[in-house]
């Protein structure tokens, strides 16, 4: 379940189950500490906002990227919430939609077009050589909302550096890129269980740098939910239905 | 009608000269002129064609749009053609270069968000594609020297029409010009046009590019991007199990046709990747799919008939590895075990004989039935409706089946199956 603070209107996290998309509301610590009833506080306009992106997107209608941030300032919604608590769940929420047969492929095409609109609007500071975060998706794998939506939280929410990448085919690949970037935390995105043989082969590459060149191996993404068992050892999980949580990882990975 | 501003195709032809020339530049259009093409770059620009046709295709005969309904003709189909050209092409080699599959797909995606958006766009593709059969019947001969193919083999896409190509393309034009809204659709008509002519030089341009490799397109032009097996044995034995499997339950392809076969064919290619996982991460990804194909009107039988076959022939195939494929089965059994579960066997002999109450409800359908109503305890698939209306519409055993099988519907579910 999406829980969003019933006072100020901020994202607090997901809670389980994580597959149930719906909106429900708890208080922050901030406001905990200033309030003392709970319930007297409202996420309606969130509730409503979040319903209203559903069903335009089930009614086939393209969401307007313009007025969708519009409307997140108007609420007085953070960019990071509005990634974190609107965005993130309604990709998943739109993912199962399509698998019970409630939304079709053009549908979800439309929305994941529309998401992809809205961060390039928001855009993030790239670093354009050494970083400290270096996202990657596994070779294959067309779905990099997930390292978009990664990418700002870490500009917006952190003192990181970060840079996308071409996941590396070869070990000389990988040099080339770790020269490049410099990164201390390697992350890499895999969709499906297919796409996660390849991590072998880049662990290994990694492990065969020199021990100061190595970066910290961190992977996200459904296939971590879907085939966790097949993740080989020696990366972090990055759990992918609380993107909050795995941006506290990569500051609390770069810290060491 | 606009006299002042000459018909739809006529302004279509002005506005767009110059996208059409541009295509006409790409040097692999050149070779195939000239007769220069070889087989492989042939093939990789009629398999990038095939995406194109397949969406398009079904986006068009499915648009209730009146403008897009107006235009388009079942006979404008052309994915049997490619189908056809690239089986005479490839012999029994169906990898190829992988760049203008990709530029085809990015360019299916914006098809599909056309059809919710600005249904006219697919018209505008649809008079890019349908206008290239003109230059098509030039190009035959060069092509059939070049790749040395007989009669029709290889061409039947270039030459659609044969000899009524000139009365075809009048005809659509026709249309064109006289479907309703004609000029409030131009705009968009235009759009789609310089689009489609865009993507078209994109793939063309692109025809050598990126590794070869068997994508799961080359196997169905709707299936998207998936893993497939990529080798010719284990393909042939991924076409053996799907054959079996529609063979069994014939239901697939009297209600989806040869769509249907198709996305038999790459489910399957898919299925045959997954042995090499850990057995959970097998059963995940065959529940996703299951949960998947019974909402859309393919009931768990299928799928765990279809795992069954698989694992048969690959056994058979591919003796030494024999146990690598087990976990279908196993996958397979999990299935059984849910639809047992939701629909256990008295209530299951309830159903039956009532659905047997009509005489004409053949075997396998039975089966497929049964599957549904447990699918749709298990998990509202909500198929039930579509296939109704299905059975109603076409009838395809005859009168009574519909009848029978909402009363077997009603039995199970204890509710009225409308």
């Amino acid at each position: 379940m999406i829980q969003w603070c019933a006072y100020c209107q901020s994202f607090l996290g997901q809670l389980a189950p994580f597959d149930d998309f719906s909106v429900t509301h708890g208080m922050c610590a901030d406001c905990a500490s200033r309030f003392e009833e709970f319930d007297s506080g409202t996420i309606a306009p969130v509730t409503a906002f979040y319903g209203e992106l559903f069903s335009q997107v089930g009614l086939g209608r393209q969401i307007d990227p313009w007025a969708f941030l519009k409307e997140v300032d108007r609420l007085g919604l953070s960019r990071a919430d509005a990634y974190l608590g609107i965005l993130h769940p309604l990709l998943w929420r739109v993912g199962r939609e399509f698998q019970e047969g409630r939304l079709t492929v053009a549908e979800e095409h439309l929305f994941t077009e529309a998401v992809q609109s809205i961060l390039r609007i928001i855009g993030f500071n790239e670093a354009r050589e050494a970083c400290d975060v270096l996202l990657v998706v596994a070779p294959g794998n067309d779905h990099t909302i997930g390292v978009e939506i990664m990418l700002r939280l870490i500009d917006e929410q952190t003192d990181l550096t970060a840079a996308r990448g071409l996941a590396p085919r070869t070990p000389d690949d990988l040099k080339a890129l770790v020269a490049r970037h410099q990164p201390r935390i390697l992350g890499i995105s895999a969709a499906l269980p297919e796409h996660l043989p390849y991590l072998q082969s880049l662990r290994d590459w990694v492990d065969d740098l020199p021990g100061a060149q190595r970066p910290h191996m961190v992977v996200g993404g459904p296939a971590v939910v879907t085939a966790s068992e097949a993740i080989p050892a020696g990366f972090q999980v990055c759990e992918p239905y609380d993107v909050g949580h795995g941006l506290g990882q990569l500051v609390s990975l770069a810290a060491h | 009608m606009d006299g002042d501003r000459g018909s739809m195709t006529q302004r279509l032809r002005e506005a767009t000269h110059a996208a059409h020339l541009r295509l006409e530049s790409v040097p692999f259009l050149g070779a195939v002129q000239r007769g220069a093409v070889d087989d492989r770059d042939y093939l990789a620009y009629l398999h990038a064609l095939s995406i194109v046709h397949g969406v398009l295709e079904t986006l068009a005969s499915r648009c209730t749009e009146p403008f897009v309904s107006g235009v388009w003709r079942e006979s404008m189909r052309k994915l049997p053609l490619l189908e056809r050209d690239i089986e005479e092409v490839e012999r029994g080699d169906p990898g190829c270069a992988s760049a203008p599959v990709g530029h085809a797909l990015a360019f299916a995606k914006e098809l599909r968000t056309w059809s919710l958006t600005e249904p006219a766009r697919l018209v505008g593709a649809l008079y890019v594609l349908e206008g290239a059969t003109n230059g098509g019947r030039v190009l035959a001969p060069s092509v059939r020297e070049a790749l040395r193919l007989d009669g029709d083999d290889g061409v039947r896409y270039l030459t659609a029409y044969g000899d009524a190509q000139p009365e075809a393309w009048r005809a659509f034009q026709a249309r064109l010009d006289e479907a309703p809204s004609v000029q409030q659709a131009y705009p968009g008509v235009l759009l789609g046009a310089e689009h489609t002519y865009a993507a078209v030089s994109i793939i063309a341009e692109s025809v050598g590019d990126g590794p070869r490799l068997v994508h799961a397109t080359a196997l169905n032009p709707e299936a998207g991007s998936h893993r497939v097996p990529q080798d010719p044995v284990e393909l042939d034995a991924v076409r053996r199990a799907a054959k079996a499997c529609l063979e069994e339950l014939p239901y697939v392809l009297e209600r989806y046709g040869e769509r249907g076969r198709r996305f038999t064919l790459s489910d399957g290619a898919w299925l045959a990747t997954l042995p090499g996982f850990p057995a959970s991460v097998v059963y995940r990804q065959v529940d996703w799919l299951a949960r998947l194909l019974s909402a859309l009107g393919v009931p768990r039988v299928i799928l765990e008939r279809h795992l069954r076959e698989t694992q048969a022939v690959f056994a058979e195939v591919f003796p030494e590895r024999g146990a690598e494929f087990d976990v279908l089965t196993a996958a397979a059994d999990r299935l059984a075990v849910v639809a047992r579960g939701a629909l256990p066997e008295e209530r299951r002999q309830e159903a039956l004989q009532v659905l047997r109450s009509a005489a004409n409800v053949p075997g396998h359908f039975e089966d497929v039935w049964l599957s549904m109503l447990a699918d749709e305890i298990t998990d509202a698939a909500g198929a039930l409706d579509a296939t109704l209306s299905w059975l109603d519409a076409e009838e395809p055993w005859g009168e009574g089946v519909a009848q029978a099988c909402r009363r077997s519907g009603a039995v199970v579910l204890g509710r009225r199956v409308p």
